[in-house]
């Protein structure tokens, strides 16, 4: 027993042992190196370029720094100074030269090469024809997102992309050649796409994080005319139904494609009462003028059983 | 004959007359909706025997007052889905050709005289958008919406007004007339968009480029050889990024943000984006690289550069705080504008032309807008009602003696 005792003692002193070292040597090595912010700028942005010496080893040290060789005497004994990216592509080397008071010499160097890494999201939920802009993800519908490296035109193919939403990586990890990616849009109002992009090398190139915002489907109604086609200045509140007849298209902005195109839920209703569908599409309704004039509540309502929250409910007033 | 002869002849008439009527009205109920309608003739039947093509020969004519004195004109009543400004050659008379919404049909308008001439009676039922080639030969429409779009190329002859037409098989996002007189499409793919050019006399495509994302808004230089430009169809809650397209070379210009659109020539780009909850608009020169405010706010889809001009650009913008959900609630129609026009120039001041509310009394939302021969006449479209104006930028003063 005793001599388990004494064992067991001396294997935790080991552990402890090795533990303190790491930690001593990390306190007592710090790395000096020169930090960049951000740290894969664009070219043309701005980059603050900061000397990192938290040991104070260069204490009293004349401070120069140097942009391609050339000295920017602004920055001279300065912790930090601001360069500009150059252009797409371009390297260019910053430098630090650190003159101890002790007659001794440090020189840091760190390299910029700017690139383009942009994300191109196009969310797979629906927007009518006329509308010149993008839909918006909304919860449970598909997004895509393009991963755009532009040096002199588009980059290679040989590249290995790390895609991460939120917290999870996609695809189980890194992927060469990968550049494009699908998923589902998550509960909640925003979710967070974050991209590594790294050469075979395992260097990184470039990284990148974008917000998505994730919003609720919302219908908008717009008069079709036979002649001319659907009208592009949607019915605010309220129509009137001068003719004998109205056509109305519901558009349920950013709700997700393939519930637009097989809806489990897609339902005019006047007055309260529903409007059977009698063929066509199930976004458009023509309305008749019958008996006295008044005015009518017209309501529509589509939605997928599955995932309620891909759905909208809205309605205009028809004044007749 | 005598007088009582013809009272009876009268007497008689009348009498078969009201027979015709009371038998119309007892006894002659219709059978069907056939018989209670009358066939228009607008397209969007349900009549399998109907070709949806039909020739009217009723060649109407009307004028446009060109000799008023007022330099902001409405050129149509009728809704327009495409125009150009074209002379035969550099002697004649420039003559603007439009195309009508929904029926495709083609007119022309002599910009002296004013006389308004129908160029193509050949209807393609549901035409909702068109290009017209510079000489007036040749139309591109669209026909329907979404994946019942149709696109057709209709070939014109001002001279004897027959036209022929010929289908396209592709999944066009937009189109262009190019100085060429052909015409420049950008296609749908499956994870792509290809630029094409279109040669309508010898009926061959041409592929320019491919870009690989498909949500692709493209503004289309003026020739096929131009610059292109294109970035993802802009929202004010995703970015956006711009490329430029130039022969086979794709470049990323510095040049992004959310809500951001942009239009270029070869020398500068007119680009917006939202900025810290503000809506702005900048010019960036090409050759310099420099940003600058452009001096009015405004979306760039309501900007167009001249043709001769390199510097110039004319941009329509209104007095309205443009607010965070720029430009989404314009694409939707919830905003609308009423618009001035204005020169903007790289090497001058931005100089208002015309605030066309105030000379018109009408809101106009423009868009399209189109600088004519010399830049004398600025050709835009009121969103709203989707008419034709003109401005005369430059106008000849007649002097009376």
């Amino acid at each position: 027993m005793r001599l388990l005792f004494i064992f067991t003692l001396l294997f935790t002193s080991l552990h402890i042992n090795v533990a303190f070292a790491q930690l001593s040597s990390s306190i007592t090595n710090p790395e000096l190196a020169i930090e960049l912010q951000p740290e894969f700028p664009r070219p043309g942005e701005i980059v603050t370029a900061n000397l990192n010496d938290y040991s104070g080893g260069t204490y009293g040290a004349n401070v120069n720094w140097a942009l391609d060789g050339q000295q920017i005497p602004e920055a001279s004994n300065q912790r930090s100074t601001k360069v500009t990216a150059g252009a797409v592509g371009v390297t260019q080397k910053i430098e630090v030269v650190l003159d101890t008071p002790q007659g001794g010499k440090v020189v840091l160097t760190k390299n910029i090469t700017p690139v383009y890494l942009d994300i191109v999201v196009e969310p797979q939920t629906r927007v009518p024809n006329f509308y010149l802009g993008r839909a918006l993800p909304s919860v449970g519908s598909t997004v895509n997102a393009t991963a755009l490296v532009s040096s002199d035109g588009f980059m290679n193919p040989d590249l290995v992309y790390t895609w991460r939403l939120n917290q999870k990586v996609l695809n189980g990890g890194p992927i060469r050649g990968l550049n494009q990616v699908s998923f589902t849009t998550p509960m909640g109002t925003e979710m967070s796409l974050h991209l590594q992009v790294t050469d075979l090398q395992g260097n990184v190139i470039a990284k990148r994080s974008v917000s998505i915002p994730s919003v609720s489907p919302k219908i908008r109604f717009y008069e079709i005319n036979q002649l001319f086609g659907t009208s592009h200045r949607p019915i605010s509140d309220s129509v009137a139904l001068i003719g004998n007849s109205i056509t109305v298209q519901a558009e349920p902005f950013n709700l997700d494609s393939r519930v637009y195109n097989d809806p489990d839920i897609s339902e005019w209703k006047i007055n309260g009462s529903s409007s059977g569908n009698i063929g066509g599409s199930p976004y458009e309704v023509t309305l008749q003028r019958v008996g006295v004039s008044g005015t009518s509540r017209l309501l529509f309502h589509v939605r997928d059983t599955k995932q309620v929250l891909q759905g909208a409910n809205e309605g205009i007033q028809i004044n007749f | 004959m005598k007088r009582p002869i013809f009272i009876i002849i009268g007497i008689v008439i009348v009498f078969i007359l009201l027979l015709v009527w009371v038998y119309m009205l007892f006894f002659n109920t219709p059978q069907n909706n056939d018989e209670t309608f009358a066939d228009l003739d607008i397209g969007d039947t349900t009549d399998t025997n109907y070709d949806g093509i039909s020739i009217d020969n009723n060649n109407e004519e009307s004028v446009v007052d060109f000799s008023s004195p007022e330099r902001l004109r409405q050129l149509t009543t009728k809704p327009i889905i495409g125009f150009t400004e074209f002379s035969e050659n550099a002697s004649s008379t420039p003559q603007i050709m439009y195309a009508e919404a929904g029926t495709g049909h083609v007119y022309s308008i002599d910009t002296v005289s004013g006389e308004e001439v129908r160029i193509s009676a050949v209807t393609i039922p549901s035409s909702q958008a068109a290009e017209i080639t510079p000489d007036g030969k040749f139309m591109m429409v669209r026909s329907g919406e979404g994946i019942a779009s149709k696109f057709i190329i209709q070939t014109l002859n001002a001279t004897s007004g027959e036209a022929s037409n010929q289908e396209i098989n592709e999944s066009i996002l937009n189109f262009s007339a190019s100085e060429e007189n052909k015409f420049l499409l950008a296609v749908k793919t499956n994870n792509a968009t290809v630029g094409k050019v279109y040669d309508p006399i010898n009926n061959s495509f041409q592929t320019l480029f491919t870009i690989p994302f498909r949500d692709a808004t493209i503004d289309w230089g003026y020739s096929v050889n131009d610059s292109h430009y294109a970035y993802p169809k802009t929202t004010s809650q995703l970015e956006s990024f711009l490329f430029e397209i130039k022969g086979n070379k794709t470049t990323r210009l510095p040049i992004d943000g959310y809500g951001m659109s942009a239009v270029g020539d070869e020398q500068m780009v007119i680009y917006s984006k939202q900025s810290n909850l503000k809506y702005e608009t900048f010019i960036y020169n090409k050759e310099s690289g420099s940003v600058n405010f452009s001096g009015i706010v405004t979306i760039p889809e309501k900007c167009q550069f001249s043709r001769n001009t390199p510097e110039l650009a004319i941009c329509a913008q209104s007095f309205v705080d443009l607010g965070p959900d720029i430009p989404d609630s314009w694409y939707a129609g919830d905003l609308s504008f009423a618009d001035s026009l204005w020169e903007v120039s790289t090497l001058s001041p931005t100089k208002l032309l015309v605030d066309t509310e105030e000379d018109s009394g009408r809101e106009i939302d423009i868009i399209n807008i189109e600088l004519g021969k010399d830049d004398a006449n600025i050709y835009f479209v009121n969103k709203n009602d989707n008419t034709l104006w003109l401005y005369e930028r430059t106008q000849e003063v007649t002097t009376i003696e």
